[in-house]
């Protein structure tokens, strides 16, 4: 009898697992919401859906943050764009996955971040960063970026031991496109208003 | 009187029907008795989207090199929508797009998945869940692929995440609402207004999803496309409601239809095959049979009035290679069998099989033959019928039923054969003497395992209604106490049928264990055996298990939930 019961149990708890795990993967998979959309270059050259998916998920910014190049060892990682968010990383070889995180919103808190001079491609906005002390070094660990109609947060998610260098080839990937361009390229290749800031007016 | 007296009635019946003209030939060129190639109303709008689908897919993926002129013309579309904008019809679709959320898709999935959980209907819940992933994973692509950029020229009312095409919320709730009709909704008049609901509400939220500039006209089209292609073809391929219906009750809905157009395919089929005139056809034994439509056929002027017949479809042979396939991971080279590649192959065999045990001596059910409904897809075994048998858990288990029970299993070791299924439902007894149905499963030259483990069956099936001492003593007229020890060492758990097992445990007494103490001490045989086909199926099964975990993880990773 004992034997019996046991091979109940044992059936009733593969059943359970079963049953847990097929509880655990349906809410998992309905209705999922991450999206697989290739990096947004900043060159006229390269694909303009990206451009275009960033810009629509804030109409009002003034500029859209953009990859001007990969430099060696960055790859990307990957882009979620939403009404009211576009989130994507880069990957390092000697950083790691998700190296570096770019988040632009409608607005951003900078906290106690200290403001910093901007860089030729980052003209128009105003930088802000927040620094970390880490291994007796003061790294940049996250950097603001406020302009008209949105804000870009740039997370550095480096290693403790990472070269430093790894922050400055960061920096050269990110750029940022005015959206005017946008504009202008979206009526010329296809012919239709990209709606938000410095757009002519759309029904609706 | 024994199986072969039995039989020689209705094989004259026959003979005398086919000397008197009435076994008709089919003419080249005419017809079958169920013609072949007509598609239901379902399946022609199925095939019809699926075109549909794949059309506007081709078209954006050509489009996406050149994208202005699409672009324009939807967006053009949207924005005459536009024009009717009022703020209570903006608040009504803003409403519907929010049933689009996650919430909404949650609480539909769980509470169909709960409703499959509390009516153990597992095939149903396994389908419904895959078809939503599956769904999942090709409009993940299909958006990754295209790269949409949501409407432009004109204003978007309200959120969205990620590319245009397909649109995702519409196919998510699509994929549910069909999914959970298909799994909960019987087949007939309740589904086709479910059905009708469900349509209507996803017509709704796909306007809704064009007049907040969400979408265009074309994502929501082949999102609701595409969630009803996903639901519909894996409802309809792995649980057909022929074989897997959804019922709530004892109803008869459990195998084909038997009525209509099969019905009178059926009666001149016989007609035509056996020359017997039927004049009623009735589901008959539907509980104990889930691989084939069984019934009881009333036929005329012959010397029986009933018949006994079953019905062999396509989806009965897939239902096989499943059951098979999953019998081999399970019990490796013990159970590793190949499935039947068609339904003539399996009606064949089973009557090939009915008529060898007869031969052997096997009291088994006189076959009439094989009648043609639609070639290639449908065919039908007609036997003699029972009459006035009763399953053995019904019957009075005599010292006569107990020794016919094991001389039916010392003829099969004697002819080389295996029966595979004995179990009570498949032994009737009538007049005291003991019957055996449902040979399908028998198999020529079986393994000494295979043979052993028929032995032990049929002792447990006679001891659960009678004794195991008695069982065990009369079985020593027929069996050496060796063999009976080998019978109980080969069978343990899944070596009995499942309704064997459950007979078992409701019994008080521990049958297996008392014949383990009567019989010779023996080491237990293992069912597990290893085999390359075993090896490299379940590697395929757990390959894609692991598959569908990486795209759950994938999900959490990007923060879905």
């Amino acid at each position: 009898m004992t034997g019996r019961a046991n091979g109940r149990g044992s059936r009733g708890a593969r059943r359970a697992a079963a049953v847990v795990a097929l509880t655990v993967l349906v809410p998992l998979l309905a209705g999922c919401a991450a999206n697989n959309v290739a990096a947004p270059m900043c060159t006229p050259e390269s694909s303009l859906p990206e451009r275009l998916l960033v810009a629509q998920s804030i109409p009002d910014a003034s500029l859209v943050p953009c990859i001007e190049v990969f430099p060696a060892g960055w790859n990307f990682g990957g882009m979620t764009v939403a009404a009211g968010e576009t989130v994507f990383t880069l990957d390092n070889d000697r950083g790691g996955f998700d190296a570096m995180k770019v988040t632009m919103t409608p607005v951003c808190a900078i906290g106690d971040a200290r403001p910093q001079q901007v860089q030729g491609d980052e003209i128009g906005t105003t930088k802000y960063v927040r620094p970390i002390e880490t291994g007796g070094r003061i790294l940049p660990a996250t950097a603001f970026y406020r302009y008209p109609g949105a804000c870009v947060t740039v997370e550095y998610r480096l290693a403790a031991d990472a070269p430093s260098s790894l922050f400055a080839e960061a920096g050269t990937a990110l750029s940022f496109l005015p959206r005017s361009e946008i504009v202008a390229e979206t009526s010329e290749r296809i012919g239709e208003i990209l709606c938000g800031a410095e757009a002519p007016p759309c029904p609706g | 009187m024994d199986a072969t007296e039995i039989g020689e009635g209705p094989a004259d019946e026959h003979k005398r029907s086919i000397r008197s003209g009435q076994v008709r030939r089919r003419p080249s060129g005419e017809p079958p008795p169920l013609p072949r190639g007509k598609l239901g109303a379902s399946g022609r709008l199925l095939v019809g989207l699926l075109l549909a689908s794949v059309v506007a897919g081709v078209i954006l993926a050509y489009a996406a090199g050149e994208v202005g002129a699409t672009e324009r013309f939807e967006s053009s579309v949207i924005r005459a929508i536009a024009k009717l904008r009022t703020p209570w019809l903006t608040s009504i679709a803003d409403g519907l797009h929010d049933l689009t959320d996650l919430w909404f898709i949650r609480l539909l999935g769980w509470s169909t998945m709960l409703v499959l959980i509390v009516f153990r209907r597992w095939r149903h819940l396994a389908v419904f869940v895959i078809s939503i992933l599956l769904l999942e994973l090709a409009t993940f692509q299909l958006q990754a692929l295209l790269e949409r950029p949501r409407p432009l020229g004109v204003t978007i009312l309200s959120g969205w995440e990620g590319p245009s095409f397909p649109a995702r919320g519409v196919a998510t709730i699509s994929v549910i609402a069909i999914g959970a009709i298909y799994a909960l909704v019987p087949h007939g008049r309740w589904r086709f207004r479910a059905k009708s609901i469900a349509g209507a509400f996803i017509v709704l939220v796909s306007l809704a999803e064009i007049y907040l500039a969400v979408n265009h006209p074309s994502d929501v089209l082949t999102g609701a496309l595409l969630g009803f292609v996903f639901a519909v073809g894996g409802f309809r391929i792995f649980a057909p409601s022929d074989i897997f219906p959804v019922s709530y009750g004892r109803g008869t809905s459990a195998h084909l239809d038997l009525g209509g157009e099969r019905g009178e395919a059926i009666r001149m089929a016989v007609a035509d095959g056996l020359g017997l005139q039927v004049v009623e056809v009735k589901p008959f034994g539907l509980a104990g049979s889930g691989g084939s439509s069984p019934m009881r056929l009333r036929v005329e002027g012959g010397s029986q009035p009933y018949l006994f017949a079953k019905l062999y479809a396509t989806q009965h042979v897939r239902a096989d290679r499943w059951y098979k396939t999953g019998r081999t991971i399970r019990y490796g080279a013990l159970e590793d069998e190949k499935p039947f590649k068609s339904v003539r192959q399996l009606v064949e065999y089973e009557d090939y099989a009915l008529r060898l045990m007869r031969d052997s001596g096997i009291p088994v059910a006189t076959p009439y033959g094989v009648v043609e409904i639609t070639p290639e897809r449908e065919y039908m075994i007609v036997t003699e019928l029972f009459e006035g048998a009763v399953e053995i858990s019904e019957a009075e288990v005599d010292d006569r039923v107990i020794d016919d029970g094991l001389l039916l299993v010392r003829k099969l070791w004697e002819a080389g054969l295996a029966h595979r299924d004995i179990k009570p439902a498949n032994l009737l007894v009538r007049d005291c003497r003991l019957q055996v149905i449902d040979v399908a499963f028998g198999q020529v030259r079986p393994s000494p395992w295979r043979q052993a483990v028929d032995l032990a069956n049929m002792m447990l099936v006679l001891a659960l209604y009678s004794d195991p001492d008695r069982v065990y003593e009369r079985a020593l007229q027929f069996f050496q106490p060796d063999e009976i020890a080998e019978a109980f060492a080969a069978t343990y758990g899944m070596a009995s049928p499942s309704q064997l097992r459950t007979e078992m445990k409701r019994d008080d007494r521990d049958l297996v264990a008392r014949f383990r103490e009567l019989a010779p001490t023996r080491p237990r045989i293992s069912i597990q055996r290893w085999s390359l086909r075993r090896v490299g199926l379940t590697g395929i099964v757990v390959v894609s298990g692991l598959i569908l975990l990486a795209m759950a993880l994938a999900m959490v990773q990007r923060g879905v939930l």
